[in-house]
C-alpha cells in the first residue's frame, strides 16, 4: 500500500513488512463504524454465534432459529458477535525531555517510529488512525480516520513535531479522555516524566470512558544507569533551572528515586489495566511491537 | 610537639591534595541536557545531610592520611619540655646541673632527683642531638665542653655534691660563654629542685642575666627540668656549734646539734641520733614535738692527750641522704689576739675592753695596743682582729695589712682623731681605694636608718634578736670615698659601717669614732661589743687549725688536700664540693653543706616565670624515679593514625549494598 511517495525517517518498509503478518487487536470491545476485525459491544452477522434471544414481536422472521423451537417450544433468535473497525489514537509526547537520547536516537525519534508504525499498521487492518501530539497541552490533533491517504497527512504531522517545552501530560489525557467520544485504543507514547498519583487519575479517566489504553513508557539507557563520573551540570530539558551534582554522590540516591517512581508506576498500570511496555532506547523498536502485537493477539484469541 | 626532622613539615601543604583536586574535580564539571529531573530533584531531597558528611568525611580521612604521614616521617617528640617549638638540632646545648644536697632528695623512688634528671635528660637529649655539649655544674659554675652527651652525663662533675648551687651565677656563666663563643642556636637545659637558696630569685644579678640573654642574636631557648616536690619526712641534722672543754674532769667536747624536719600533727618523732667521735659511737634518742630540735650543749668526753680531732653527728637514713650527717672538728681555741692601732688611747679604751674580752673562761683574750708610728706588721702574727684608730696606713703598712687579710684576718678602720680635730691633711692617705675626706660634725644627734641584720658584724643574734644599731646615736662622723658595702646607713645616706669586698678576710670601716664626744658607740656598747666579738672570731676562725667551711665556699687551694673522712669515691678536685674532713699541712678541715641547703622553701612557678620573663622558656615537672622519659617518640600514633584515617576512608567509599534490584538491570531485558 503506496501511502507516501517518500520515505519518512522513521518508517522501516521491511520492518513494516514484517510486523504486518501480527494482527493489532484489541483488548476492548470496539465501537466501530463499518465492519472490521475487533469485537463489538453489539450483535452483528459475524460467523462467529454470541447467543441466544427470546423472540420479541417485530424481529426478523429470518433469523428465528427453528431447530431450537422444535426442541423446547420456544421462538428464539440467534445472534452473532459484531466486528467492527477500532478508532487507534496515538498519543505523543513532544515536551523537552523527550528530545533527550544517548543511543543516537532520541525518545520522541523512538516515539515516532513506534507511532507511526502502529498507525501503519492500523489502517492496514481497516482500522481508523488518530493523533495527538502534547507537551504544555494538545500541540497537534489529528481525528482518526480510515482512509490509507489519512495516514499521509499523520505522518506529515509527525514529521514536523519537535519536541520542547514543558509537560503538562496529566491535564492533556484528562482532556483525550473527555473529547475522544467512542472507544478508543489510547496508546501514549511518553516518558512519563509526571508524577504517579497524576497519572493514576489519567489512565482511571481513560478507562471510565471504555479507552483500551496501552502506554510505551520510553526511558533512555542513561537515565536509567546514571553512570556519570564527573561532577555535572544538569539543565533541564523542559526548562526548568539546572542542578549541579556530583554524580557519584547522588547515583545511588538518583536509582532509589527511580525505583520507588517505577515500582509505583507499575502498581498504577496493573491496577487501572493499562498495556504498559516498559522500553529502553536501546532495544530495537522492531521487538518492542512484535512483542505488543503478539501479546495483544495472544489475549484476542484466548477469549 | 617538636620533631626531629622539622624540615619535613615543609611538605603539610600536600595534606591540602585531596581537597586541591576536589576542587578541579568540581571546576572541571560538564553540563548536561537532562530529561529525567524529577529524580534528581528527589535525590537531591533524599539523606542530603548524611551524603554531604560521608563526602567530607571522606575528604577529611584523605587529608588525614596524608598529614599523619607527613607528620609520621618528621619525627615527632612527645614532650611538654619542648613545647610546639619547630625542632631541630641545636648548635650547642648548654646542661645546668643543679647538684646541690638537696637534690640527693628521693621521694618515694629508688632514684635521687638528680640521677633521674640526669637519665631524664640524657634520654631526651640523646634523642634531640646537638653539635656541642657543655656543661654547667653548680660547684664550679663555668662552661666546660664535653665530647659527647654521654660523657657529660658520666662525668664526675655530674655526681652529687655538698655545695649550695648558685643559679644566677650560672647562668651567668652560660650568658658570658655565649657572648665570648658566639654559638648558633643554642639550648639551655636546667636540672634543679627550685630550692629558694639555689636559686636566689631576690638577687639583683637576675635583670642582668635575662637582658644578656635577650641581646643575643642566635636564638638561646631555656628548658627547666623542675623537681619541686619535697619529702616532708625527710630529716636533717648539723651541728650549730662545737667546742672543746678542758675540764678537772678531763677534756671533753661540746655540741650543739640542730635538727630539722617535720612530725606528725599532734605527735612526736623519735630520731636516734648517732656521734661519732675519735672512732667512738654514742646513740641518743630525740625526740621532736616540733618542726625544730636543738641539742645544746651535749657533752661528748674525750681523752686528755687529744689536742684536736674531728667527728661527725648522723641520723638514720630516710629521703635524703645528704643532709643525714654533718662533720665537726674540734682544736684548743686559737689565742684571741686584737692589735689595737691608735692615735688616742684614751678615746679608744672602749674598744681595748670590747676586744679584750674572752667568750668563755677556757679562753684567752689578749689586745696590744700600739701607737701608729710604733706599728710593726710581725704584730699582725697570731692577731685575729686589728683595729685601726689612727690615719690610714701608709702603702708599705698597707701591703703588710692586705696580706694579713688574705690569710683571713679581720680590720676594722676607725677616724683618727686627728680628723675630728680638723685636721683635713690625714684625710689623703687610703686603704683599697677608699679614706676619709673629711669629718662632718652635727649639731642634732644622727641615727641609724638601717642595717643588714641578716648578715656580717651587724647581723642578728642567734635567737633571732636584732642588735640595738638603732639607739646608737652619732654626733660626728667622717665621709668616706671609694667602693664600699654599707652594713649600717646613718641619716642622710653616709655609711656608719661599710666593708669593703675582699676575697678573703675582712675590712671595715666605721664612719663615727667610739670616743664619748662623737657618737654612744662606747656608752650603749652592746653593738660595739658584738661587732668586735664577731670579727674577732671570724678572724681565729681563719687563722685557727681547725678550720669550718661551707661546701663550694673554699677560697684556699684543696690541692694539698687529704681526705680524713667523708665520702670515699670523691676526686681530689672536689673535695672543696664535697662533705667531709679534711687535712693540710698543718690543718684540719670540716666541710659541709651551707646552712641554706636545709631550708625548703621552694621558688613558685609565678617567680620562675618572672625569672625568664621575656625568654624562650619552658618548664616541665618532674619526680625522682619517674621513668617515665620526658621526650619521646610519638611517630607510631601519627602512622596509626594515618592508618585509621585510611580504613575510614575506604569504609566511606564502600557502595552501599543494593537491597532490590536496580532499575536498570530490571529493564535489561
Amino acid at each position: 500500500m503506496a501511502v507516501s511517495e517518500r520515505q519518512r525517517a522513521f518508517l522501516d518498509p521491511l520492518v513494516l513488512a514484517r510486523l504486518a503478518a501480527i494482527p493489532l487487536a484489541s483488548r476492548r470491545p470496539m465501537l466501530g463504524q463499518v465492519s472490521g476485525r475487533h469485537t463489538s459491544p453489539h450483535r452483528g452477522a459475524s460467523v462467529e454465534f454470541a447467543e441466544y434471544r427470546k423472540y420479541v414481536p417485530g424481529d426478523d422472521l429470518r433469523r428465528l432459529d427453528w431447530r431450537a423451537y422444535g426442541r423446547s417450544d420456544r421462538f428464539y433468535v440467534k445472534e452473532f458477535e459484531a466486528d467492527t473497525n477500532l478508532r487507534l489514537l496515538a498519543v505523543v509526547d513532544t515536551s523537552g525531555s523527550m528530545k533527550f537520547g544517548s543511543v543516537g536516537l532520541s525518545k520522541f525519534q523512538y516515539a515516532q517510529r513506534l507511532a507511526a508504525s502502529l498507525a501503519y499498521l492500523a489502517v492496514q487492518q481497516g482500522d481508523a488512525v488518530g493523533l495527538a501530539c502534547v507537551s504544555a497541552g494538545i500541540v497537534h490533533s489529528i481525528p482518526t480516520r480510515r482512509n490509507p491517504a489519512h495516514l499521509t497527512t499523520l505522518f506529515d504531522v509527525l514529521e514536523r513535531a519537535t519536541p520542547g517545552g514543558p509537560t503538562q501530560l496529566a491535564s492533556v489525557l484528562h482532556e483525550l479522555a473527555e473529547t475522544v467520544r467512542q472507544r478508543a485504543l489510547i496508546v501514549i507514547f511518553s516518558d512519563l516524566f509526571i508524577e504517579p498519583a497524576e497519572l493514576r487519575s489519567c489512565f482511571e479517566h481513560l478507562r471510565f470512558r471504555k479507552h483500551d489504553v496501552a502506554v510505551f513508557h520510553l526511558l533512555d539507557p542513561e537515565e536509567l544507569a546514571f553512570d556519570f563520573q564527573r561532577p555535572t551540570r544538569f539543565v533541564d530539558m523542559e526548562g526548568g533551572s539546572s542542578i549541579f551534582v556530583e554524580p557519584s554522590e547522588i547515583a545511588q540516591r538518583y536509582q532509589r528515586a527511580l525505583e520507588t517512581y517505577l515500582v509505583e508506576l507499575n502498581r498504577i498500570v496493573l491496577e487501572t489495566a493499562v498495556d504498559y511496555r516498559r522500553v529502553s532506547l536501546s532495544q530495537p523498536y522492531e521487538t518492542v511491537l512484535t512483542d505488543f502485537l503478539v501479546n495483544r493477539a495472544m489475549i484476542r484469541s484466548r477469549r | 610537639m617538636s620533631f626531629l626532622q622539622s624540615w619535613l613539615l615543609l611538605g603539610l601543604p600536600l595534606a591540602l591534595l585531596p581537597i586541591i583536586i576536589h576542587l578541579i574535580n568540581q571546576w572541571r564539571f560538564q553540563t548536561k541536557h537532562w530529561g529525567a529531573m524529577m529524580f534528581l530533584l528527589a535525590a537531591n531531597r533524599m539523606d542530603r545531610g548524611y551524603a554531604k558528611i560521608r563526602q567530607w568525611l571522606i575528604l577529611a580521612m584523605r587529608v588525614l592520611a596524608i598529614a599523619g604521614l607527613i607528620f609520621a616521617i618528621s619525627r615527632p617528640l612527645a614532650s611538654g619540655l619542648l613545647g610546639w617549638s619547630s625542632g631541630g638540632k641545636p648548635d650547642t646545648t648548654i646542661i645546668l646541673i643543679d647538684r646541690s644536697p638537696s637534690m640527693q632528695e628521693r621521694s618515694a623512688g629508688t632514684e635521687t632527683k638528680l640521677a633521674t634528671g640526669l637519665r631524664q635528660m640524657g634520654s631526651a637529649l640523646g634523642t634531640l642531638g646537638s653539635d656541642r655539649w657543655l656543661l654547667v655544674e653548680s660547684g664550679l659554675s663555668k662552661p666546660r665542653e664535653f665530647a659527647s652527651l654521654e660523657s657529660l652525663i658520666d662525668s664526675p662533675e655530674t655526681s652529687a655534691a655538698s655545695s649550695t648551687a648558685d643559679l644566677p651565677k650560672m647562668l651567668q656563666a652560660t650568658a658570658e660563654y655565649l657572648q665570648t663563643n658566639r654559638p648558633g642556636p643554642t639550648e639551655v637545659w636546667i636540672c634543679s629542685d627550685l630550692r629558694a637558696s639555689d636559686w636566689k630569685a631576690d638577687a639583683g644579678g637576675w635583670n642582668a642575666i635575662r637582658d644578656a640573654f635577650q641581646q643575643f642574636p642566635q636564638s638561646v631557648r631555656f628548658s627547666l627540668l623542675a623537681y619541686p616536690s619535697e619529702d616532708s619526712s625527710n630529716i636533717a641534722v648539723r651541728v650549730s656549734d662545737v667546742r672543746k672543754l678542758k675540764t678537772p674532769e678531763g677534756n671533753s667536747v661540746q655540741l650543739s646539734i640542730h635538727v630539722n624536719g617535720d612530725v606528725p600533727i599532734d605527735g612526736k618523732r623519735t630520731v636516734a641520733l648517732q656521734i661519732e667521735l675519735d672512732g667512738a659511737r654514742t646513740e641518743l634518742a630525740i625526740e621532736m614535738v616540733g618542726r625544730q630540735y636543738d641539742l645544746r650543749n651535749h657533752i661528748v668526753p674525750i681523752g686528755s692527750a687529744v689536742q684536736r680531732g674531728w667527728g661527725r653527728v648522723s641520723i638514720p637514713a630516710d629521703a635524703n641522704n645528704a643532709d643525714n650527717e654533718f662533720y665537726f672538728i674540734f682544736d684548743d681555741a686559737p689565742p684571741r689576739k686584737t692589735v689595737l692601732v691608735t692615735d688616742a688611747p684614751p678615746a679608744t679604751r672602749a674598744l681595748e675592753i670590747a676586744a679584750g674580752i674572752a667568750p668563755d673562761a677556757n679562753t684567752t683574750a689578749t689586745v696590744e695596743v700600739t701607737a701608729p708610728e710604733q706599728f710593726d706588721s710581725l704584730a699582725l702574727d697570731g692577731a685575729s682582729l686589728l683595729l685601726w684608730h689612727a690615719p690610714l696606713p701608709s702603702s708599705q703598712l698597707a701591703g703588710a695589712i692586705s696580706e694579713y687579710v688574705q690569710r683571713g684576718g679581720q680590720v676594722i678602720f676607725f677616724p683618727p682623731d686627728s680628723l675630728a680635730s680638723g685636721m683635713t691633711q690625714v684625710a689623703g692617705s687610703a686603704y683599697a681605694g677608699v679614706r676619709w675626706t673629711k669629718w662632718e660634725s652635727h649639731d642634732d644627734k644622727l641615727m641609724v636608718e638601717n642595717w643588714r641584720s641578716d648578715q656580717d658584724l651587724l647581723a642578728a643574734t642567734r635567737s633571732g634578736a636584732a642588735l640595738p644599731v638603732g639607739q646608737l646615736s652619732i654626733l660626728g662622723h667622717a665621709k668616706l670615698e671609694g667602693e664600699v658595702s654599707k652594713l649600717a646607713t646613718l641619716t642622710g645616706g653616709d655609711p656608719l659601717i661599710a666593708r669593703i669586698p675582699t676575697d678573703k678576710g675582712g675590712v671595715y670601716f666605721c664612719s663615727a669614732s667610739p670616743s664619748a664626744t662623737n657618737s654612744t658607740l662606747a656608752t650603749n656598747g652592746v653593738v660595739l661589743f658584738a661587732a668586735i666579738q664577731r670579727a674577732i672570731e671570724r678572724g681565729s676562725a681563719a687563722l685557727g687549725n681547725a678550720i669550718w667551711r661551707a661546701a663550694g665556699e673554699i677560697e684556699d687551694s684543696t690541692e694539698s688536700w687529704r681526705r680524713v673522712a667523708g665520702g670515699n669515691e670523691t676526686f681530689s678536685t672536689e673535695f672543696g664540693f664535697q662533705s667531709g674532713i679534711y687535712e693540710s699541712t698543718d690543718r684540719l678541715w670540716a666541710v659541709n653543706r651551707p646552712l641554706g641547703e636545709d631550708e625548703v622553701t621552694i621558688v613558685g612557678a609565678t617567680e620562675v616565670e618572672r625569672l625568664f620573663d621575656g625568654l624562650d622558656f619552658t618548664r616541665v615537672d618532674d619526680e625522682a624515679g619517674n621513668l617515665t622519659s620526658i621526650v619521646r617518640e610519638v611517630w607510631r600514633a601519627f602512622l596509626i593514625t594515618m592508618i585509621v584515617a585510611m580504613l575510614v576512608e575506604a569504609v566511606l567509599c564502600l557502595p552501599r549494598r543494593a537491597t532490590r534490584q536496580s532499575p536498570s538491570k530490571s529493564l535489561a531485558g
